[in-house]
């Protein structure tokens, strides 16, 4: 299927914080109680619709145990968005934020949209970090900031999707050069002749369709 | 009528393999077993192998291959099972602030207080045979089996994807013996530079890999070069697994047979095996598919299918094999010494 831009994405944060049923409940809209453990890195992609453009999301989705960071590393590469993913009842997975941010910093394009989320928001009895908590850390650190439930679907749709129009607003101000491929976004096979601040505005009439 | 016939085929097909199967069992029970140190290198046991260890006799035949080089005993399982017990009794004692306990009584470079991560992964571990999940039949023995590794190699401690080689080996052995093959496997020179992450090993194996890829699969190779597709995208998980998540059980199963007469260049061919095997379908795949693909592969795999393929790739290059071609890499890469 044809697309304006193709966003590449990273997934990271612990381990058992929910990347993989976040993933899975983006792209297949369902939730799988008990997930396989990611080991290196998995893929997911879908197709979403942002100004009435057609932009295809390539999601890695990555492993969270501490002895894979020099793995990790390497995945950053060229990624224009980054969901960084803590557990709304599991404290240690928040305190280990500031390390994931220093890495993600680090290693990916200083342009990449970092987007931070508290998942697993359904367990609210279970709750160990506040959801003001998560929101100060955020506006510190100058990231976007929701709280998620990858069970319940809460947020998960505008977790993704407020991520890329983050990237796509960059791309409109021309903070990006879309033409370097290391920024993690790629302009679309028909498109790659037109400039995009030119090309037509939303036709609203493009339907988002499920995956790719 | 038809379908009469048909079943009746199929009945036959099964009772042929299921005497071939008794048969099998037998040839290893009466003869190959009481004689393994003469016969495990003959013409015939090695066909045998390749054609899979009848289930029955699976665990015996690991654990003679896997050896004991390590000298393990069932009382050092005991020991090192007991001081699991007391980390995690001390963790739970801590509560849930994992930090404070990493720094207890650790030197930094102890990973014994990764035992707190296998919890959360035990559960996370064959999920569909909903035996090693809380209140699951096998769930103790899994999570003590590797808290006790940890405890005995705290330089490697709890490393994910260990829990489904625990796992396979506990579903074809008891737990003493579980424990000694594993810890003696992972010590093999591949598994340990894997699960102690060693880069600079790892990408002698990676770049090993990539030349007999090179060798037998030069179309695809070139596909995948073209798209940026490196093979540590999806072999990672293969390796750190043994294949036991990516290929069904049973597949995976007659793998590490092979893998255990074989050694590490097994896993390897595994790898070019299921590559060629899929080979048409990979060819007109872009990135994000072939890496979905390859990440997650299709569970219809048989293994008469897959050691078909395996069957017809070389591992000889320029009359060198994986183990010669990786020891001239590493001689290759080592940087400048200064000794003469």
């Amino acid at each position: 299927m044809s697309y304006a831009y193709l966003f590449k994405y990273i997934i990271i944060g612990d381990t058992g914080v929910g990347k993989s049923c976040l993933l899975l409940q983006f792209t297949d809209k369902r939730f799988q109680p008990v997930h396989d453990l990611t080991i290196g890195v998995e893929f997911g992609a879908r197709m979403i619709t942002i100004d009435g453009k057609q932009i295809k999301l390539q999601i890695w989705d990555t492993a969270g145990q501490e002895s894979f960071r020099s793995i990790t590393r390497s995945y950053y590469r060229g990624a224009a968005g980054a969901l960084l993913v803590y557990d709304i009842t599991r404290r240690d997975t928040f305190n280990h934020l500031t390390t994931w941010l220093e890495d993600a910093r680090q290693h990916s394009s200083s342009n990449m949209v970092i987007m931070l989320i508290g998942n697993k928001s359904d367990l609210e009895a279970r709750r160990d970090v506040k959801k003001e908590e998560g929101e100060a850390f955020a506006r510190e650190h100058g990231l976007i900031f929701m709280e998620t439930s990858a069970k319940t679907a809460a947020n998960v749709e505008e977790a993704f999707i407020n991520t890329a129009k983050e990237i796509y607003q960059k791309i409109q101000d021309g903070v990006f050069d879309i033409n370097n491929e290391a920024n993690g976004i790629k302009i679309g096979p028909q498109h790659s002749l037109t400039n995009p601040g030119m090309s037509s505005s939303s036709g609203g009439g493009n339907q988002s369709s499920g995956c790719c | 009528m038809k379908e009469a016939k048909l079943r009746k085929k199929q009945l036959q097909q099964q009772l042929k393999h299921e005497d071939a199967l008794s048969a099998a069992v037998k040839i290893w029970n009466v003869e190959i077993l009481p004689n393994w140190e003469t016969m495990r290198y003959t013409k015939r046991v090695r066909d045998l192998w390749w054609n899979g260890i009848p289930p029955s006799v699976r665990g015996k035949v690991w654990k003679l291959a896997f050896g004991n080089d390590l000298n393990l005993t069932p009382e050092l399982y005991e020991i090192c099972l007991n001081r699991a017990k007391d980390r995690l009794k001390i963790m739970k004692e801590a509560g849930s602030d994992t930090d404070s306990i990493s720094s207890f009584s650790d030197l930094p470079s102890s990973k014994e207080a990764s035992v707190e991560l296998i919890k959360l992964d035990v559960s996370r571990t064959f999920p569909q045979l909903c035996i090693f999940q809380k209140g699951g039949p096998y769930h103790e023995l899994l999570q003590g089996l590797l808290g006790a590794y940890a405890c005995y190699r705290p330089d490697v401690g709890y490393v994910q994807g260990m829990s489904f080689i625990a796992a396979v080996l506990l579903l074809n052995m008891d737990v003493d013996d579980a424990f000694i093959c594993f810890a003696n496997l992972l010590n093999r020179p591949c598994q340990i530079a894997f699960f102690r992450l060693d880069e600079s090993l790892m990408n002698s194996y990676f770049e090993t890999y990539e030349e007999f890829f090179h060798e037998n699969l030069p179309q695809l190779y070139y596909h995948f070069k073209k798209l940026n597709l490196n093979s540590n995208l999806y072999i990672i998980d293969w390796l750190f697994t043994l294949y036991a998540k990516s290929l069904p059980l049973d597949v995976a199963s007659r793998v590490w047979d092979v893998f255990c007469r074989d050694g590490e260049e097994f896993l390897f061919r595994t790898a070019l095996g299921i590559l060629k095997l899929h080979q048409d379908i990979l060819l007109s795949m872009d990135f994000i598919h072939l890496a979905q693909f390859l990440t997650r592969l299709p569970e219809t795999i048989s293994s008469n299918e897959l050691f078909n393929a395996l069957d017809s790739i070389n591992m000889i290059i320029e009359k060198k094999k994986f183990s010669q071609v990786f020891a001239d890499l590493r001689e290759q890469n080592k940087p400048p010494s200064d000794s003469n």
